[in-house]
């Protein structure tokens, strides 16, 4: 019998579906088309918004006319950020640590505008297009106020981004206090290098969009959003709009895309719930490409001064890093700004023994769009220094970059780790992902033809990346990183009266598969076929939860499933064993049958048990509880670390910058897999985004930081064109810290591709004495450092 | 996102659609709308009304006739590259055809509206004038042909009046090998920088050699000093090298948020080089 007063803990499963490809059953109604997402809703009387958005990244507003906007036939209600104030205080965001600097958005800006984008007045009308012929109408005046362009700028707080932050600083920690300088001293090799990675944007193809109704005869407020988080949304609107909770509903249809974008709180959902209660008519609001590249949160944008001591031989002695996030202008909610260089600095020494490091981190406001979650979140800048770093010293040292990395991994002896990123590493597969990623590169031809192409003027690369991921964050994990959250997800699993499987449960989906993987761990929780489960997510009306990110679902999505499960199949063995005169502890539930252990024809069919729970009380024993639905949470006792592996092969033309990837690899120990085929798409769709990344996706701001890039025929996603051929090799070791010994996996592709990438450039022009720290790898970025070393 | 208000006609003829732009000041032609639309979208342009041209099939065609190829301009790049007939005499546009864009843009995209357009990154403009192609303007008094060295005046700027429609483009056949290299960012994005190049060979030396770089200026830009350097050469590495040096020597190239004018002038040199050496080995008719 499961203790089910633990949070921790989850009875083992007998596996049968999971493991198994099965097809997903949601991709029928994805692809052809069938999916509701938040822009295919229509209610009656629906009334559609258009955000005004700031044209200057920090200005005082003046003064606003709104008389002929408000006279154009259509517009039913325009406010402005002081209408919205009487309502709202707007979106205050900290972290609950020591000195940490809250800011606090409006709701809409009212008095003073602090980035491009950030929204000023709302227009209602009857449709989108007469709500956007009314911005145009809208008069501002606005008196410039200096910006905050760049860390460097920010840095010397001559000029206030937001006056809630001082010297522009919203946090500065220090992670790891080691001494290294001696060290650094006294090594017979030293790398360095000042990384300045890219401000990206998730850019999740369906933008970000709500729609609310408010039903004034009974209070109900139902808010219809794009989000990852529901329930969290859903608290947030209730204690930011003084709306009850219990009278909040938000539900969330299909999600097109979130990738950490939609893990947040935005302030134009709290717009929306408030103006269709003020109208008394559902209010719709789908975003635009261009606001969404204005204002739904940026990403990535960090700095990492990074340096690294070797022994003669290849041993990493000791690390020193010191990374700064250009922030924004204010926290995003839930995150903060900490979700970049802080929450990145964490995992900073990654899969190495790193005896001493000093580690520092620094999130800075600036002129821009908020800084928010995005796939990999603050990891990715720093697992590019650091893996260039070793690159870059194998390469000084005459090392493979195989072989320096097996030199300073962490292996299973080594268990449990201590980092000196101050995270305990008790699971890993890190030399075998090595040898294996060595394998399947073939390196000794590589470098065959890497030197043959050479004599021939073209230029090869490899590139190599090694990473471990916290995954299925739960509260254990948030506090080794030092962002203290209590983890509460919840799932319902309920066994109907003919012996199908309903469960609902708080994590919705983006496109991941829940719909299928929950469903094979339901299924074999409960020994039925899984197309006797339906899975039922995205409404608060179901169970309640933190939300889908940070790599949760497939840990604790299906933990608190199994959780959930375990207290109905005590109730069927209860009721099984008692009308097959057999204790309990001697029922089985498999092949959609309860019988007696060791005697499958001793038994009768799911639903013969589950109707007589539901429908034949003689059968039942005494005292018997009539319940065949259980709610659990689920909480995993650590981190649950998994782990894997990148490498990529480019060709760079010197001549242009244009960089071929001609092949990728990918290594992936994510435990014990659900479902293969999702894990390889995971693995694929991060692969992609990393490649854009890393090669072409860029927001670039102007010295007003001013936004250039507000379409995607300047801000370039990677196409399908763009992604040659991925190879994918499983290694499998079950956690032992999760039952089940599921890994999470969804960030890995994004937290450790794009270092494969730049690690694969810089490795095709180290001929040429080329150390490229300055990304994306633009082919211009590419050609100036070419033609820089030429004359 | 949303289209500023604006009317719509819906031309049967192109006299009428020359009488319905003659009468509205307002008045905007709408070929294949891949460009207009998103403009109006983004609403960096309002036009007062939409003459939609694409009920009008006579300027569809596609014929070749009195050793010209003559292209209506409503022609979509997805119906040219389809008539795979006229590929082996005219094979600079179909090299350059798969460069741009993608399908869903090719499928509605018309050659006539890219012309017309103007954009300095775009294939076709580069097309016609290492083609020497004529571009035939029609106006409500009657058709103008104008040559396509002199049909573009700079960045969306054409000798297209207002008032008038480009009709037809005609360009005449040539015995030339040629080739084109483009740089972009990613597959089927607007150029950075591109080249065409086209060789006349007689007894292995160069008799005539024809040179166009793309998205180096604000309109497309042929190389007459590098042309006439080639003429009696051999090309070989060495010479096509410097046809390229002497082609982007004097270039004054503007620089973008995806490459600077030194990039442009450089590679536009580099892409010159790889297209006369591609040409030089391509088979003659």
């Amino acid at each position: 019998m499961v203790n089910n007063v633990d949070k921790h803990e989850v009875v083992a499963i007998t596996k049968a579906a999971i493991g198994q490809s099965i097809a997903r059953k949601e991709d029928a109604t994805i692809l052809t088309g069938r999916s509701q997402y938040i822009a295919d809703i229509r209610l009656p009387g629906m009334l559609h918004a258009a955000f005004l958005r700031a044209p200057f990244a920090h200005a005082r507003i003046l003064n606003i006319d709104l008389s002929a906007a408000k006279d154009l036939p259509g517009v039913e209600l325009i406010w402005t950020g002081a209408d919205a104030a009487r309502y709202t205080a707007g979106i205050t965001a900290s972290l609950q640590v020591d000195n940490y600097c809250a800011t606090t958005q409006p709701a809409m800006a009212s008095d003073e505008v602090r980035y491009v984008g950030e929204t000023i007045a709302v227009v209602v009308a009857t449709s989108r297009r007469v709500a956007e012929d009314a911005l145009e109408l809208i008069d501002i005046d606005y008196d410039e106020l200096p910006t905050v362009n760049s860390i460097a700028q920010a840095v010397t707080a001559e000029n206030l981004a937001n006056n809630e932050v001082a010297n522009n600083v919203i946090y500065r920690d220090v992670r790891s206090a080691d001494d290294v300088d001696p060290t650094f001293a006294s090594a017979e090799k030293v790398v360095s290098g000042v990384f300045y990675n890219n401000r990206v944007s998730a850019s999740p193809i369906e933008t970000r969009g709500c729609v609310a109704r408010h039903e004034w005869t009974n209070g109900l407020l139902t808010l219809w959003s794009a989000t990852q988080m529901p329930g969290y949304l859903r608290t947030i609107l209730a204690m930011c709009l003084q709306i009850p909770e219990h009278t909040i509903e938000v539900i969330t249809p299909q999600v097109g895309g979130g990738f950490g974008q939609k893990a947040h709180v935005h302030p134009e959902e709290l717009i929306v719930c408030l103006l269709a209660r003020e109208l008394g008519m559902p209010v719709s609001w789908i975003e635009d490409r261009q606001e969404n590249l204005l204002a739904g949160t940026h990403a990535k944008h960090q700095i990492n001064d990074m340096a690294l001591a070797f022994s003669a031989d290849g041993k990493m002695l000791a690390m020193k890093n010191h990374a700064s996030t250009d922030a924004g202008a204010y926290n995003c909610l839930p995150w903060t700004a900490s979700v970049e260089g802080k929450v990145g600095t964490s995992a900073m020494t990654g899969v190495y023994k790193i005896p001493l490091a000093h580690l520092e981190s620094v999130e800075l406001a600036t002129s821009k769009c908020p800084i928010g979650a995005y796939r990999g979140v603050g990891w990715t800048a720093g697992q590019i220094a650091r893996e260039s770093l070793i690159d870059q010293a194998a390469r000084e040292l005459n090392l493979s970059p195989f072989a320096i990395r097996r030199t300073n991994v962490i292996q299973t002896s080594d268990f449990p780790y201590a980092s000196a990123s101050k995270i305990v590493i008790r699971e890993g597969s890190f030399l075998e992902t090595i040898d294996r990623l060595e394998s399947m590169v073939d390196y000794p031809s590589f470098k065959a033809r890497q030197t043959e192409a050479r004599a021939q003027g073209r230029y090869l690369g490899l590139g190599i990346s090694v990473f471990n991921e916290i995954t299925g964050f739960g509260t254990r994990a948030f506090s080794q990183i030092g962002t203290p959250i209590t983890s509460h997800d919840t799932a319902t699993v309920r066994v109907d009266p003919t012996g199908t499987v309903t469960v609902t449960t708080s994590f919705v989906a983006a496109g991941q598969g829940h719909s299928t993987t929950f469903a094979q761990v339901a299924a074999d929780a409960l020994g039925v076929p899984v197309d006797k489960v339906v899975v039922r997510a995205g409404s608060t009306a179901n169970t309640y939860g933190l939300g889908t990110f940070a790599s949760r679902a497939a840990v604790i999505g299906t933990g608190s499933i199994a959780r959930a499960a375990e207290m109905v199949r005590v109730k069927i063995r209860q009721i099984a064993g008692h009308m097959l005169e057999v204790s309990p502890l001697d029922i089985v539930l498999e092949n959609d049958r309860v019988h007696v252990s060791g005697v499958p024809d001793r038994g009768m069919s799911m639903a013969e048990v589950a109707g007589a729970i539901y429908f034949a009380e003689s059968t039942h024993p005494e005292n018997f509880d009539p319940t065949l639905e259980a709610t659990a949470t689920y909480d995993p006792g650590d981190a649950i670390l998994a782990n894997g592996g990148h490498a990529a092969i480019v060709e760079v033309d010197a001549d242009t910058g244009i960089v071929k990837i001609e092949k990728f690899f990918a290594v992936e120990d994510c435990g014990q897999m659900i479902n293969p085929m999702i894990v390889e798409g995971q693995i694929r769709g991060g692969i992609a985004q990393a490649i854009g990344s890393s090669l072409l996706e860029e927001l670039i701001h102007d010295e007003n930081s001013q936004l250039m890039t507000t379409t995607f025929m300047d801000y370039l996603l990677p196409s399908a064109c763009d992604v040659p051929e991925i190879e994918i090799a499983h290694l499998c070791t079950p956690s032992a810290l999760v039952p089940g010994g599921i890994k999470g996996m969804g960030e890995s592709g994004m937290i450790s591709a794009p270092a494969a990438v730049i690690g694969a450039v810089n490795d095709a022009l180290a001929c040429r004495e080329i150390f490229l720290t300055e990304y994306p790898l633009s082919p211009q970025r590419i050609f100036a450092a070419l033609n820089s070393v030429n004359e | 996102m949303k289209f500023p208000a604006f009317s719509y006609a819906v031309p049967a003829t192109v006299a009428e659609a020359l009488e319905l732009l003659a009468a509205d000041e307002d008045a905007r032609p709408l070929a294949g709308g891949q460009t207009l639309l998103p403009i109006l979208a983004l609403r960096m342009a309002s036009p007062g009304c939409l003459v939609d041209l694409s009920p009008l099939s006579e300027l569809k065609n596609i014929v070749f006739e009195d050793q010209t190829l003559k292209i209506g301009a409503m022609v979509t790049f997805a119906q040219l590259a389809r008539a795979t007939a006229h590929q082996a005499n005219f094979p600079l546009i179909y090299l350059a055809l798969k460069h741009v864009a993608h399908v869903a843009i090719r499928n509605r995209g018309t050659i006539g509206g890219s012309l017309a357009y103007a954009d300095a990154a775009a294939e076709m403009p580069v097309v016609v004038c290492a083609l020497n192609a004529i571009m035939v303007i029609a106006g409500v008094g009657g058709a103008r042909r104008v040559a396509a060295a002199d049909f573009f005046t700079g960045h969306f700027s054409t000798a297209i009046e207002r008032r008038e429609l480009l009709t037809q483009i005609e360009f005449p056949i040539s015995d030339h090998t040629w080739a084109f290299e483009e740089v972009s960012r990613r597959p089927g994005d607007f150029a950075l920088v591109m080249a065409a190049t086209g060789l006349r060979m007689r007894d292995g030396q160069c008799a005539e050699a024809r040179i166009a770089l793309g998205c180096v200026a604000d309109r497309p830009l042929r190389a007459p000093a590098a042309e006439a350097f080639l003429s009696g050469k051999q090309i070989t590495e060495e010479t096509a090298a410097e046809a390229g040096q002497i082609a982007t020597s004097d270039l004054k190239s503007h620089a973008d948020i995806h490459a600077s004018a030194e990039y442009r002038r450089k590679v536009g040199s580099t892409l010159i080089k790889r297209a006369l050496l591609r040409a030089a080995v391509e088979p003659r008719l």
